[in-house]
């Protein structure tokens, strides 16, 4: 029995001759709402990684619920209540909102192997691909192409993919990079607005942002873990200052 | 977008393929028996076609290895027939069954690999697969092939004997596949593959297991192909490893990119316009290959996309960027 929804133990990823991610220990507890923060190239969307399982540490070990998952594919990890959305938008460009999210509701359902019905044919299926839609205002856009949406529509889309399953894991990776304050906003009440048990790990740069959903703040600087601690320990810390916010003092 | 077009209009499409169907019918009673002949081919290698484009054209895997399981499916054919049975459905069950297999352990070897690697392990199990059915003189005949199978029995008094009478059981043949591979396309199967050749990160991330997906599509597909090599070795009469070669594997793949990749009708169309071509053009000039390449070519400049998209855009239809 562990109430820890995420547990890394020392994982180490060795890219060649680059440690992206160096012995980083760190554990989050089942509800909490957790900040990852660091310049760029340290260690934060590779730490990602090998929590969904895109990637295999070099060495150490991923536990989810107390699982170990480390060589654990990452679509058996999506079936254990872990989603994510990519730094980079990650979408069916060619396919239209409506099978977008329809792909997203499928995937963990006991028909994603049918063959013969037609897969717009499933009335609990559809009705919750609907129930997407209209919650998330994109009812009179859902024949469009995602290719032709708007950055911020795109960005939306692929959040309301992510949360389509009510997953109990949610990864993050900067959400709210590139979209307008309102957007930005947007994105803050989502988060704000999940069920208490759902336990959410993002990457973000936008302070803000940060400093309004955490409940507790992980650093890394060069792969490494700085310190991890709630808002005021991580203001008061003066070397996070100096890496995170510039030399000036 | 042909979803949203089916939606507002479902009767369009099986109204459209009856009337196709109907007049494929009459053809068979009114054309020559050469003419008859040629459209024996033409649908032969469409379900040829139709098999290779659920890899190619919907998960996006280049197979470049498919003569394979046609090959097999025709050797084993002709086997059934030489040695066992000429009942059609047998001699088809075991074909194909043997075409799914070969398509499982060729499926597990070369999607152990993706992209161009993907393309040259899949090129270099065709030519073993050639190979074998040109060396293996005690099965396969070696390079004089299999001869001597004759028109298999249906079951049902109905005589192959005639071109007319073959091309009846090729045309319902084509439009049974045609029929289950567009439940399968449209199915929640059939479009998890199309998510997987648009983003296979993000399907993996959703919670598909990618490889699984891509491992059954192609033993499916190497299916239509086997069941094409049956139809093939059946109207011919013999079989040879000619078949089995790089040619008949390059040749499907610009079928299936020439009518439209990811199409339901592009195979059938690119089939018909490839062997049209290849037997008129054969009549004036040996060097029939050349002016495929040159085809190729030009598919690749002008309709990227294949005849179906040309013929699918809607006028003023450009999409933003």
């Amino acid at each position: 029995m562990s109430a820890l929804a995420v547990a890394i133990d020392n994982v180490v990823m060795q890219f060649g001759g680059l440690r992206a991610v160096d012995g980083v220990s760190l554990e989050i507890p089942v509800g909490e709402r957790h900040v990852l923060l660091g310049p760029n190239g340290a260690g934060k969307t590779t730490l990602f990684n090998m929590i969904s399982g895109k990637l295999r540490p070099t060495s150490g070990r991923v536990s989810l619920f107390g699982q170990d998952v480390t060589n654990l594919a990452p679509h058996r990890r999506a079936h254990g209540g872990l989603s994510r959305t990519f730094q980079i938008t990650s979408l069916f460009y060619d396919m239209t909102v409506e099978e977008n999210v329809h792909l997203a509701v499928r995937a963990l359902s006991g028909t994603r192997f049918g063959m013969i019905r037609d897969a717009y044919a499933y009335p609990a299926i559809q009705e919750r691909v609907h129930q997407i839609l209209r919650d998330w205002r994109f009812e009179a856009h859902k024949a469009d192409r995602v290719g032709d949406l708007s950055y911020g529509d795109q960005r939306k889309l692929e959040l309301a993919m992510a949360v389509a399953n009510r997953p109990r894991i949610l990864l993050l990776d900067e959400p709210t990079s590139g979209l307008s304050a309102s957007e930005t906003d947007n994105v803050v009440a989502l988060i704000k607005e999940l069920p208490a048990d759902v336990t959410v790990l993002v990457v973000e740069h936008d302070m803000d942002v940060a400093f309004e959903v955490a409940d507790r703040f992980t650093i890394l600087h060069n792969g490494r873990l700085v310190m991890s601690g709630t808002a005021a320990e991580v203001q008061g810390n003066d070397e996070i200052q100096r890496i995170y916010f510039g030399e000036s003092d | 977008m042909h979803r949203t077009a089916a939606a507002t209009r479902p009767y369009l499409i099986p109204a459209a393929s009856l009337v196709v169907l109907a007049i494929m019918s009459v053809l068979g009673w009114q054309l020559s028996s050469y003419a008859t002949g040629l459209l024996v081919d033409c649908l032969i290698f469409a379900v040829l076609a139709l098999g290779l484009n659920l890899v190619l054209g919907y998960t996006g895997l280049p197979s470049l290895g498919h003569a394979a399981f046609f090959g097999v499916g025709a050797y084993a054919a002709a086997l059934m027939a030489l040695a066992v049975t000429n009942n059609f459905w047998l001699s088809a069950a075991a074909a194909v069954g043997a075409s799914l297999m070969l398509g499982a352990v060729y499926g597990y070897l070369a999607l152990r690999t993706s992209g161009v690697y993907f393309l040259i392990i899949t090129l270099a199990l065709g030519q073993i697969t050639w190979g074998v059915a040109y060396s293996w003189r005690s099965v396969t005949g070696g390079s004089d092939g299999l001869r001597g199978i004759e028109r298999p029995d249906l079951g049902f008094g109905l005589s192959l004997e005639s071109t007319a009478g073959y091309y009846f059981l090729a045309l319902a043949a084509a439009a049974a596949c045609l029929l289950l591979m567009t439940l399968i396309v449209r199915s929640p199967f059939g479009q998890a593959l199309r998510g997987i050749h648009l983003n296979a990160d993000r399907m993996a991330a959703l919670g598909y297991n990618v490889w699984l997906y891509k491992f059954l599509a192609f033993i499916i597909s190497a299916g239509f192909s086997g069941f094409a090599g049956v139809l093939f070795v059946y109207y011919k009469g013999f079989i040879s490893p000619e078949a089995v070669g790089i040619a008949v594997s390059a040749e499907i793949t610009l079928m299936v990119i020439l009518g439209g990749a990811g199409t339901l009708l592009g195979p059938f169309i690119g089939a018909f316009v490839v062997v049209f071509l290849s037997h008129v053009i054969s009549g004036y000039t040996a060097r029939w290959m050349m002016l495929l390449g040159s085809l190729y070519i030009l598919v690749m400049l002008f309709a990227p996309k294949g005849i179906m998209s040309l013929l699918t855009s809607r006028p003023g239809g450009k999409r933003a960027p």
